[in-house]
């Protein structure tokens, strides 16, 4: 191991800003009229935690960590910092956001439109897998906002379909995976076509160091709202296992919890896109009504599965972690491991799916012999607790 | 059985100490990972000091520590929790051996008395179904949970800043 003492010095990211402001409601961040009336049109009364700090921050322009746990508000909170800033008069391209999923890159882009509904914003979900001409079709006609996957979004940069030269303000969403290995590339590329003094927004809800030393790259002196890690798995979400012998076995353990599943909304997670497709064909072979995502499905078969599921027209989804980050769907109360997941930000992430802004939700993952002791580690770097499931599962939903 | 003793749980004028442990060396980028806490009264206090300790390398992160000073009531149902779950009558003599990779501790201290238990970590109640000592380190492993639940309450309440605002 080498150690590099003057960036050990540096490494002084142990805990949020001193004195970071809170605001406690939305009037009195100083928002623009038909802002505040698109918030509480959208159904907010008061600022969560997260949204009574960085909202400010983002307005006053500087760059911004923002951490806080899944669920509670974060993609509000930077839109709401965007729509602040960005001039309705002037029909540039004024934010970006990136997000590491087509879904979510959507999502967004209709958060943002909702809370946007009074003030005549023009958004687009700039997303691989659609039409590149509809891409084009749309830029031409000016956006105020963009939000997309990186990929699409460089592309329409370097066509000059997304011209960059009045962009205030980038947002990177889901931040460690951004800055990850599949994507980093891609961000960096796009970060270089940004003009001068971009204010720069990270936001997500886990931020290892590693991460947040990543940062000193291409922030400069930005506001930190940080959350411990001990301090980011929500109370809501009630987390149990259930210890199998063999692999095999999971399969009659996830039949017998099946009618659990289906009281209100489920999610089971496998590792890989071949998982999902056995999982998924040997359950509707057993007779239970399933549907499934993952990254190798076309496009339009994957909206066609998000808006099924989002209508409640589905009630159990199994997928891979491209449906781990950031997806909100309401209903959603049950998560399953069927694998567990294979770095401990995810298993966040995909427990997050449940328990959206304040809901009641239930984790529960199964493991072989091997897995309960990574499972234990993950328990214990949260300082969470994984209960053993105990017999009955409609004592706890 | 080694020298077993019981706690007055109104004696204020010997000193109580209560330490958990839970940890190994994972890897070269984990480093020394593990969860301690300890409950500490001095005789005659009117508070007792209690401390939580995480601690990992995975992707740089490192010790989060915290500290809060608790009442005596709070130390009463702490040293009741102990008394009750009876680990003071057990003994770790037959546990499964603590290795380097794997290792829960718990400490009691009261005067002049003091018990230590050691084993490998119990990860789940399955994973001692088959040893000769379960029952004993049934009572182990759930001390340790029921202690667990009250700490991570404790110094969430403390520390944690609440996602939401009660409406």
């Amino acid at each position: 191991m080498e150690f590099n003492r003057e960036l050990d010095n540096d490494l002084k990211f142990s805990s949020t800003s001193k004195k970071v402001p809170v605001t406690s409601t939305f009037e009195a961040m100083g928002l623009k009229e038909n802002l505040l009336r698109g918030i509480y049109g959208y159904g907010f009364t008061l600022p969560s935690a997260i949204q009574s700090r960085a909202i400010t921050q983002i307005i006053s322009g500087r760059d911004t960590i923002a951490q806080a746990q899944s669920g509670t508000g974060k993609t509000a909170t930077f839109s709401i910092g965007m729509l602040e800033v960005v001039d309705t008069s002037n029909k540039s391209c004024q934010a970006i956001v990136l997000s590491p999923t087509r879904e979510l890159a959507v999502q967004i882009q209709n958060v943002i439109r909702a809370l946007g509904d009074y003030m005549n914003v023009k958004v687009h979900a700039c997303v691989g897998g659609k039409s590149v001409g509809d891409d084009v079709k749309a830029l031409t006609k000016g956006q105020h906002i963009v939000s997309g996957t990186p990929g699409r979004v460089l592309d329409m940069i370097k066509r000059r379909n997304i011209v960059t030269r009045n962009v205030k303000m980038i947002i990177l969403d889901e931040a460690d995976e951004l800055l990850g290995k599949g994507f980093q590339e891609q961000i960096y590329d796009i970060y270089r076509y940004l003009p001068p003094g971009c204010q720069v927004v990270v936001v997500s809800a886990t931020l290892p160091k590693e991460v947040l030393h990543m940062t000193k790259k291409f922030m400069s002196d930005p506001v930190k709202i940080l959350v411990k890690r001990d301090e980011i798995t929500l109370e809501g979400i009630k987390q149990y296992f259930i210890q199998v012998d063999k692999e095999e076995w999971k399969f009659d353990t996830l039949c017998d919890l099946y009618d659990s599943l289906t009281i209100t909304q489920a999610v089971i997670f496998c590792n890989t896109k071949k998982k999902v497709d056995w999982l998924t064909s040997e359950l509707k072979k057993a007779n239970f009504t399933v549907i499934s995502m993952h990254g190798d499905m076309k496009q339009d078969e994957r909206d066609r599965i998000m808006n099924e599921f989002r209508l409640g027209n589905s009630r159990v989804l199994v997928s891979t972690d491209v449906w781990a980050r950031g997806i909100d769907v309401q209903q959603v109360s049950l998560v399953i491991n069927y694998d567990l997941p294979t770095d401990r930000e995810n298993y966040i992430h995909r427990i997050g799916r449940s328990g959206r802004f304040g809901r009641k939700g239930v984790a529960i993952n199964f493991v072989t012999e091997e897995d309960v002791t990574t499972l234990h580690e993950i328990e214990q770097y949260y300082s969470s607790q994984i209960e053993e499931m105990p017999v009955n599962i409609s004592s706890i939903m | 059985m080694s020298n077993s003793f019981d706690i007055d749980p109104i004696e204020r004028n010997k000193e109580f100490y209560f330490r958990f442990y839970s940890g190994g060396f994972r890897d070269i980028e984990l480093g020394h990972e593990f969860l301690e806490f300890d409950i500490r009264h001095e005789p005659r206090e009117e508070f007792a000091i209690l401390r939580y300790a995480n601690q990992t390398n995975y992707r740089n992160e490192d010790l989060i520590k915290k500290e809060v000073k608790v009442s005596i009531l709070v130390l009463q149902e702490f040293i009741d929790i102990i008394r009750k779950s009876q680990i003071l009558l057990e003994s770790d003599r037959n546990w499964p051996k603590v290795t380097r990779e794997s290792k829960q501790e718990i400490e009691i201290r009261y005067g002049k008395n003091k018990k230590l238990f050691k084993t490998k970590t119990i990860v789940s109640l399955s994973s001692i179904r088959n040893e000769e000592e379960k029952e004993s380190l049934k009572i182990f492993y759930y001390l340790a949970q029921d202690l667990k639940t009250l700490v991570y309450s404790l110094i969430s309440l403390h520390f944690k800043i609440k996602p939401f605002r009660l409406q």
